[in-house]
């Protein structure tokens, strides 16, 4: 079967653009995996760890929130923020989990500053994963 | 006759502007390539996030009761953010913009419509002082911010200003990059968001494709909502990015006019130069010949 055309962009630029056999996104309600001939699917994502199989490996992407678009041949993911795993800050993951959650526990839930530490807390243990 | 010391003075210093200028115009050509750059690689995101936006919309249908796609029939109170630069020297970049925003403030105030202005700029922020603007919100010295780090808060108060009834409309005023010779004021309602106006010929080439179902997680509605403020925000960012690029684009052109008069100026000098220079040798010629016509 032929190859899915993925797209990863951010506001700022476009991170991966090619193809590839397999991705692996945080949706809304759960990690999901898209093969080619996909059903028409839009969902949301959440920050986390992204994975893209071409040519027999893996790219690994640490992506913010956003929204991924998938059809039977290509697949396109919005996102704020997107860094491959080899340029993504490692080491500051467990103690900017520790200042989210802070957050999380002190503010009103649906917040403003609640939803952007759930953000944060997202990013953060995405990156531990990928360690 | 003027005084050679004189025009060799002036001549100097003509030199010296053409330095600074040529010098301007070439740190501006390399800003605007990275920040055209910047604006070009906007712009899938843009395109990508208007087509699935129409789709979903399309797919919700006109029931949708999504607040940031209402317009309100009486609007008393707006918020306007006007883009412009903090540093002059760019040719008439801002005061081309400043210009025409002037009246179309003075036109919604006249019509009993609140005006509320966030300006970022400096140029903007005098200018709207000294025309008697009620400046509610100024940034300056924004040029070395990140845009995303404006971007976010500021949309974040439109959107929240929008929602709790503050604003009736939100409006933003920039200078859209046409290329690197024309930048065109621009006037952009930014809420409530029009989908159909902003997004036609996506809306035309899609067409066929708006018709297929999709399956959505969480679901249509809640995709819809979340999307919204994504494209505000790219709308927002987008004006930011084109002032960038307008900026140093408009400074480049005024940077190259003023070497080029520069030149101009230094040619005309250095004519004069060489006739007062050759007045004197003559006069002095005259001189030593009548002075030795005199002793024979």
């Amino acid at each position: 079967m032929a190859d899915l055309h993925i797209d990863i962009v951010t506001p700022e630029k476009s991170i991966f653009s090619g193809p590839a056999t397999e991705i692996r996104v945080p949706g809304w309600l759960g990690e999901f995996d898209v093969l080619p001939g996909h059903d028409l699917f839009l969902s949301l994502v959440r920050g986390g760890l992204l994975t893209v199989s071409a040519g027999g490996t893996d790219h690994k992407f640490v992506v913010g929130r956003g929204f991924a678009e998938a059809g039977p041949e290509q697949v396109s993911v919005l996102v704020d923020s997107a860094t491959p795993i080899a340029d993504a800050d490692l080491a500051s993951a467990s103690s900017d989990l520790e200042a989210a959650e802070a957050v999380l526990a002190t503010s009103a839930a649906d917040s403003a500053e609640w939803t952007q530490a759930e953000e944060a807390s997202e990013l953060a243990r995405a990156r531990m994963a990928a360690r | 006759m003027p005084n050679l010391k004189d025009i060799k003075t002036r001549i100097s210093s003509v030199k010296k502007t053409k330095q600074i200028t040529s010098a301007m115009k070439l740190v501006a050509g390399a800003k605007l390539r990275r920040a055209t750059e910047r604006a070009m690689s906007a712009r899938p995101y843009r395109a990508q996030l208007s087509d699935v936006l129409v789709r979903v919309a399309g797919n919700v249908g006109e029931s949708t009761s999504e607040p940031l796609l209402q317009s309100r029939p009486d609007v008393t109170k707006i918020l306007v953010a006007v883009l412009t630069t903090d540093r002059g020297l760019c040719g008439g970049f801002n005061s081309n913009l400043l210009r025409k925003t002037n009246p179309w403030l003075k036109d919604r105030q006249a019509s009993d419509i609140d005006v509320e202005i966030a300006v970022f700029g400096r140029k903007g922020s005098d200018f709207l002082k000294s025309r008697g603007f009620d400046v509610a919100e100024r940034t300056l010295d924004y040029g070395k911010t990140e845009k995303m780090d404006l971007v976010r808060p500021l949309t974040a108060k439109m959107v929240a200003g929008f929602l709790d009834g503050t604003y009736d409309e939100v409006w933003i005023v920039f200078n859209e990059f046409v290329n690197a010779l024309v930048q065109e004021p621009t006037f952009t309602r930014v809420l409530p968001i029009a989908i159909d106006e902003s997004a036609t010929e996506v809306a035309d080439s899609n067409q066929a494709q708006a018709q297929i179902e999709y399956r959505y997680e969480p679901n249509a509605d809640g995709v819809l909502k979340a999307l919204l403020p994504l494209y505000l925000r790219t709308l927002v960012l987008t004006s930011f990015l084109e002032t960038e690029a307008g900026e140093h684009a408009a400074r480049m052109t005024a940077m190259d006019n003023a070497t080029r008069n520069a030149s101009d100026l230094i040619d005309s000098l250095t004519l004069e130069f060489n006739r007062a220079r050759q007045a004197a040798i003559t006069t002095e010629i005259t001189e030593i010949v009548s002075g030795a016509e005199a002793l024979k």
